[in-house]
């Protein structure tokens, strides 16, 4: 390639342009540094400005682009993404599928500001066997060693053990049920019913809050209380038939209030 | 005492295996009326759709597609 031709690949200021006015008209003498010093009455042809701003370096400028390379190395990465993303896709709609057949459907209904619960498996008829209505408990009413706008009045008693399954709906507006401890949030939406698989693995008591704002007393909705319960005694190999325990059939006395 | 409590509900659909089961209650349900309709009201056979829309469905949706039904204005194909 002769000058000519690298002169096309030239960044930077090209030659001076002709509308300025010209520098005065001084010898120039290189110091290495690019500065000038000057002599009157020399006269000199305008310098050209090359990249680098020093005109007596030859600087070779030139600016490749494959056309092909570049599509080819936006191609790759995005085949590579597509592979990783197709199996992320699969996990994790394969997380929502239900692979066991629960044991028990307890249906929540969100309603503003308070839960709804029922247990309708055993019912011989289409009208509610088991409902209530789960509010939180106010400051005010709470006993000694309760735990400040978590507790509620009627609890979810739930076996434990047991895979669950909770269908959770809403009467008006947008909620979501949340029990952080029991690793389970599911949004809640008027009009579609919500599949929620669980398995909870421990007795106890297992608190959760809405966590879809849903109005004025949305910090005062509750999930649950759940209580896990074990309904049969422990020792045997998931036996096909559960024995209740004393404290769960106390428990759904207290619930048929 | 000891009580022998069997526990049943109804069993994952694998026709509707995601999230949202608002399909299956409403599948259930005609299903089951469905199910009279060609057997008779007081079939055992169709007991068991009417044990699976109970268990799906919420009380009032059941409540509100009765009085369609009686009204004649159930949207769905009974």
């Amino acid at each position: 390639m002769d000058l000519s031709e690298m002169k096309k690949y030239r960044t930077g200021l090209r030659q001076q342009p002709r509308s300025l006015p010209q520098p005065p008209l001084t010898e120039s003498r290189s110091l290495g540094t690019g500065a000038r010093t000057t002599t009157p009455n020399v006269t000199h042809p305008p310098p050209t400005y090359r990249l680098g701003g020093t005109s007596e370096i030859q600087l070779r400028t030139r600016i490749v682009h494959g056309t092909t390379i570049e599509i080819l190395r936006t191609i790759f990465p995005s085949i590579i993404s597509m592979f990783i993303a197709i199996q992320s896709f699969a996990l994790l709609y394969s997380m929502d599928e239900v692979v066991v057949d629960p044991a028990i459907t307890i249906k929540a209904i969100g309603h503003q500001w308070y839960q709804t619960y029922e247990y309708s498996d055993y019912n011989s008829s289409d009208e509610k066997s088991l409902t209530f209505d789960s509010y939180m408990i106010l400051e005010e009413d709470l006993e000694l060693g309760q735990s400040r706008l978590l507790e509620v009045d009627n609890r979810v008693v739930v076996p434990a053990k047991t895979h669950l399954r909770i269908i959770v709906t809403s009467a008006d507006v947008p909620h979501s049920w949340a029990v952080p401890s029991s690793g389970v949030k599911c949004d809640v939406v008027p009009g579609r019913l919500n599949q929620i698989s669980i398995l909870v693995q421990r007795e106890g008591v297992y608190y959760g809050q809405c966590s879809e704002i849903c109005g004025n007393n949305h910090a005062f909705t509750r999930a649950p209380g759940n209580i896990g319960r074990l309904l049969s005694h422990s020792g045997s190999a998931a036996p096909p038939g559960v024995q209740a325990t004393r404290e769960a059939s106390y428990y759904s006395e207290r619930l048929e209030l | 005492m000891e009580d022998e409590i069997e526990l049943k509900t109804a069993p994952a659909d694998f026709r509707f295996p995601t999230t949202n089961q608002t399909r299956h209650c409403f599948t259930r349900y005609i299903e089951f009326h469905r199910c009279t309709t060609a057997k008779g009201e007081d079939s055992n056979e169709c007991e068991r759709f009417a044990k699976y829309y109970r268990a799906l469905c919420p009380g009032e949706w059941v409540d509100k597609w009765n009085e369609q039904r009686e009204t004649g204005t159930f949207p769905g194909p009974l």
